[in-house]
């Protein structure tokens, strides 16, 4: 069943690895980057911290942990997933291969197994090659200064959402049976989870509030205990309702003056402290496990129904 | 104009074009309902980019990457290449409509896109400097030929699928950060105060000078609808010399 498996599925798998490869090389070099800025900040004084010499690496590694990464994990889904079941029924090769010595639950048993173990071996080796870096940035986001480009559980989140993905794909192909519509759903609904992910992760459990006043359009966030992650950002009127800044003065060239004129008084950053934030944040990773147990059990169904049916 | 195999084009893609379609609409509807882009320069800006980003990626993986891949796989193409038209005739033709359909949806999202840009941003990059209608127009032109070629070339959809995808994200990466500054000489200044206010640095040299820098390349701001002419024109050419590919491909094995 293994040899099976890496037959039909060796391309897709062969290309996500190099991908899923030159992304961990890639982590392991900026590693090395941000761990000689931080030296020799510590050694020489540099005039605006580590985090003001690193400006433009942390803006692509920005984009690399939050964009590249989970496209990488969502081709799992739309390359892995997707086809697992909707190629036998387009191929019609799922009569010969589910009457054969193993039942058709057994042989999705094993084929999701295999590379839903493959794809969390990629993930998760990846996730640890990311270890020194994520270890690197903490010390450049000393004092709370929101620079931090990841989550604390960027690994587990990593590995969860290459698992739901994959998930997503082999549901969708058993619910669709046709490859190219199983894949475009696949990624479709990746996306829209993602966003949903990254939208509630950190607000499911009600933040704390600092209050700046006067309003501040450049929150000063070293006065958060160390460690928090910054949830929102925004503006409060004289009642309390919350403005945002584009809506007042966005064009201003001096918005600390243009704010009380405008009668907002009050800025607020919304924030999770240290002490929850990996706890919030490995809740929902943990919801996108669930999920996908969810949509195993719906393949798992659909695949054994067919077999009875036809 | 071959009816039969007009008919034939729309029954095996149109679920992807009327994909391509109701997006078009969509991401239309959403731009013409915002009325003041200044206080929604966010959701805005995820919607220029997100908006005809994912009509090219769809274009690319799901319409052009299948095309001839599905033919060989399941074995239709002894059947489509050898009645009355033959296999150059009918990659012609069947180019010509989708083709034309594709670049009448991306310009009509990136038409609006253009109208609604927010101009809060850097000349020089996303989102800006891609808004461009044309420029859009020659991605998508790109992203279909790539996806023919590759099918063309592997003969297997979800390699050729898999093959586009890449191809298309590390040119159009490449191009955007190494090729795009050097489209023209860059201009000369001894350091960033000399500059002209209206001009974007692309390459610092660093050495004996105030604040380490002993000089800047620039380019004037004012070059960005010929840097963006010059972009169009480069991914056209690429979607020539693809087509051209396919064409060639597809003939050279051609049932006579």
């Amino acid at each position: 069943m293994l040899w099976l498996t890496w037959r039909q599925h060796r391309v897709a798998v062969i290309g996500t690895a190099l991908g899923f490869l030159a992304l961990s090389i890639y982590l392991l070099n900026c590693s090395g980057q941000v761990g000689e800025v931080v030296d020799s900040c510590a050694q020489h004084d540099c005039q605006a911290g580590p985090g003001f010499a690193l400006t433009e690496l942390l803006a692509t590694l920005r984009s690399v942990l939050w964009v590249i990464a989970p496209g990488l994990a969502a081709l799992i889904g739309v390359f892995w997933g997707a086809p697992l079941v909707a190629r036998e029924f387009e191929q019609r090769t799922h009569q010969f291969a589910w009457t054969q010595d193993r039942s058709a639950t057994r042989w999705l048993g094993a084929k999701t197994a295999w590379l839903g173990g493959a794809a969390v071996l990629l993930t998760g080796l990846t996730g640890l090659a990311a270890q020194p870096l994520l270890h690197r940035l903490d010390q450049v986001d000393a004092g709370g200064s929101g620079l931090h480009p990841a989550p604390t559980a960027w690994a587990q989140m990593l590995v969860a959402l290459a698992v739901f993905g994959f998930a997503l794909g082999v549901a969708a192909g058993a619910l669709v049976r046709r490859t190219l519509p199983a894949m475009a759903i696949t990624a479709v609904g990746f996306l829209g989870a993602y966003a949903a992910t990254m939208r509630l992760r950190l607000s499911w459990l009600p933040p704390e509030r600092h209050l700046f006043s006067p309003a501040t359009a450049a929150p000063d966030l070293a006065v958060l205990p160390r460690g928090s992650e910054v949830v929102e950002t925004g503006y409060l009127d004289a009642a309390g309702t919350p403005k945002r800044l584009t809506e007042v003065c966005f064009y201003s060239a001096a918005p600390e003056d243009c704010l009380p004129q405008h009668g907002i008084p009050h800025s607020y950053v919304d924030y999770q402290p240290p002490d929850r934030v990996l706890l919030v944040e490995l809740v929902g990773a943990g919801v996108l496990l669930v999920l996908a147990a969810g949509l195993f059990a719906l393949a798992w169904y659909l695949v054994r129904r067919s077999v009875q049916v036809g | 104009m071959n009816l039969a195999l007009a008919q034939l084009t729309w029954r095996q893609h149109r679920a992807v074009l009327i994909t391509g379609l109701a997006w078009t609409l969509l991401v239309s509807g959403c731009l013409l309902a915002i009325s003041d882009t200044s206080s929604l320069a966010g959701p805005v800006e995820t919607v220029t980019i997100g908006g005809p980003t994912v009509l090219t990626l769809l274009v690319g993986l799901f319409l052009a990457a299948p095309l001839l891949p599905r033919e060989y796989e399941q074995g239709t193409y002894v059947f489509a290449w050898s009645q009355d038209v033959t296999a150059s005739r009918w990659l012609r033709l069947k180019v010509g409509y989708l083709l034309s359909a594709v670049l009448l949806m991306s310009v009509l999202i990136s038409a609006l896109h253009d109208l609604r840009a927010s101009p809060v941003s850097h000349p020089f990059s996303m989102p800006m400097f891609e808004g461009f209608a044309p420029v859009q127009v020659a991605y998508v032109a790109f992203a279909f030929a790539l996806g023919l070629a590759l099918g063309a070339l592997t003969r297997r959809t979800l390699l050729a699928m898999g093959l586009t995808l890449v191809g298309f994200l590390v040119v159009r990466a490449f191009v955007a950060a190494v090729c795009r500054r050097f489209y023209l000489p860059p201009l000369h200044a001894a350091n960033l105060e000399v500059m002209p206010r209206d001009s974007t640095a692309v390459g610092i040299q660093f050495g004996a000078g105030p604040h380490g820098i002993a000089g800047v390349d620039y380019q004037p701001n004012d070059r960005v609808p010929s840097f963006q002419w010059i972009e169009t024109g480069l991914f056209l050419t690429l979607a020539a010399g693809l087509l051209v590919l396919a064409w060639w491909l597809v003939r050279r094995r051609e049932v006579r």
